[in-house]
């Protein structure tokens, strides 16, 4: 039993899919930092008071940047300049550990500037990019990879699955727990699954004006009710993935699963609900950086099964033939 | 060599998943309290002593990546009472206050982009244990700028209308109820 808990964590598979979420999380987070810059919010969130809305320059000990540049606006300014700096070379896969090491440090200086200047994802990023720093996301597509070619010493063709693995019991795991702390019954059926419809007339958090999609309340309801089914069923996502993984095993409820394609099912409406918030609601970069974790969600077999097919296409065949895993 | 490593990833990675797993024991709120049996109650009024002291000897790494927790509670209330934003401003001799921003108004959307963006919106927008510890600073930035902007207001005020969601997604009421006002003189900001 031992025996085969080591050997599980110590698997190793292709670099797609490890490197695809490399990709889209940096992109999620360079795309959050550059609206700050765009909405001129930078000073705003991280500069300390009366400069800005930070309070974390005050705090024992102080934040590292803090300690070398002072309390100032230029500290906050040059946190968020490295952030985006590092955020790019996460995207390019450039100088991999080093950037992504400095972006782990670049966003928690920022969260110690201004601790309550940030929602979930932030916390949830926080988690992620150290789990990306220790893999070998950068083995494909990426400047990396690129440079070892052109320097004839290729990256490995497999890298350790384990930062993968656990990317999935976390993001499952903050699925099940949004789930189980849904106290109101807003989210249930005793409070008429009215949770999202309310979300949606909330001034702070609306993308329409509260009360004009009225006539759109029982779709609400619909998506109030997916919302918890698929957040309840996180957990069994891991034996979706498992029984999808290994085709003898399972029996008849495992034949019926990949028939079904109950994981896709269950992705397809995870996609869907995270665009559904993206359009109606103002919550920034959240269902975003949550979708830039999908592609943890699957094997990187079927991630480069999936771009031969795109590749296939007439449309795509050009982007495609330029994301080859081989690259 | 390799197979020491390969053994003390894997303790390694299981230590982290049970540490996740003990951060990630559910909160009970006090009105979800008296709602369970005697049994639960109890059982959920000690875990969370037992949780911070299984979680104490690892708090300084865990607080080294700014990772608080593994209770993931969003927008886990909803509806009955929220706010919406009111930025206002005087000037001297002025008897009425001029209303500069106001959450979901076009027509006064003065700093729209700006207050919207996703960090502030969360140090200004009450939650359900009340407002952000970054909320005066945020509203003295926000009076000092209005100040600069505006040289001819004198004062500035921001506080929070109490609404009501309705039912059925017909938006929200106001209460006429104001709370979390912050008031400023521009000889406290600008001196």
């Amino acid at each position: 039993m031992i025996a085969r808990w080591i050997a599980f964590w110590d698997e190793r598979e292709g670099p797609a899919a490890l490197a695809l979420v490399r990709i889209f999380v940096g992109l999620a987070v360079l795309g959050d930092l550059l609206q700050a810059g765009a909405r001129g919010a930078v000073s705003a969130v991280w500069a300390p008071a009366p400069l800005g809305s930070g309070w974390g320059q005050m705090a024992t000990p102080a934040p590292l940047v803090v300690a070398w540049l002072g309390a100032s606006v230029h500290a906050a300014w040059a946190t968020w300049w490295l952030a985006i700096i590092c955020a790019l070379m996460l995207l390019f896969g450039l100088g991999y550990r080093i950037g992504s090491w400095l972006l782990v440090f670049a966003v928690v200086e920022l969260w110690r500037l201004t601790p309550d200047g940030g929602d979930g994802i932030d916390a949830l990023l926080r988690i992620v990019l150290p789990l990306l720093a220790l893999s070998r996301a950068n083995a494909c597509w990426s400047c990396d990879a690129w440079l070892a070619r052109r320097f004839a010493r290729p990256m490995p063709a497999t890298v350790p699955a384990w930062p993968r693995y656990l990317l999935v019991v976390q993001l499952l795991w903050l699925y099940f727990s949004a789930a189980h702390h849904r106290g109101s019954a807003a989210w249930g059926p005793a409070g008429g699954f009215s949770a999202v419809g309310e979300v949606l007339g909330d001034p702070h958090f609306a993308r329409f004006f509260p009360g004009s999609l009225r006539a759109l309340y029982p779709l609400t309801q619909l998506a109030t009710a997916l919302t918890m089914l698929f957040e309840f069923s996180a957990p069994l996502a891991l034996l979706w993935i498992w029984l999808d993984k290994h085709p003898g095993r399972g029996g008849r409820f495992g034949d019926a699963v990949r028939r079904l394609r109950i994981r896709w099912l269950w992705v397809g409406v995870g996609i869907s609900l995270h665009l559904g918030i993206a359009v109606t609601m103002q919550i920034g970069v959240f269902p975003f950086a949550m979708l830039a974790l999908y592609p943890a969600l699957f094997g990187p077999e079927e991630i480069t099964s999936l771009l031969e097919k795109l590749r296939r296409t007439r449309i795509a065949s050009s982007i495609a033939a330029a994301w080859s895993p081989a690259r | 060599m390799k197979q020491v490593w390969r053994s003390l990833r894997a303790a390694l990675i299981t230590l982290l998943l049970l540490l996740g797993f003990i951060a990630g024991w559910p909160k009970v709120s006090p009105k979800l309290l008296g709602r369970l049996p005697p049994g639960l109650a109890r059982l959920a009024q000690t875990l969370p002593d037992i949780q911070g002291s299984l979680l104490q000897p690892f708090a300084p790494l865990a607080d080294a990546f700014g990772i608080n927790s593994e209770n993931w509670a969003l927008f886990a209330t909803t509806g009955g009472i929220r706010h919406r934003m009111w930025v206002e401003a005087r000037g001297h001799h002025d008897h009425t206050w001029t209303l500069l921003h106001r959450a979901q108004d076009d027509e006064h959307a003065y700093l729209k982009e700006t207050l919207e963006y996703r960090r502030l919106r969360m140090i200004w927008n009450p939650h359900r244990y009340g407002m952000a510890t970054g909320y005066p600073a945020f509203t003295r930035w926000l009076a000092r700028r209005v100040f600069e902007d505006f040289p001819a207001f004198d004062r500035v005020r921001v506080r929070q209308e109490q609404i009501e969601i309705q039912a059925r997604g017909a938006g929200f009421r106001s209460t006429g109820a104001f709370v979390y006002k912050q008031e400023y003189s521009r000889r406290e900001l600008l001196p």
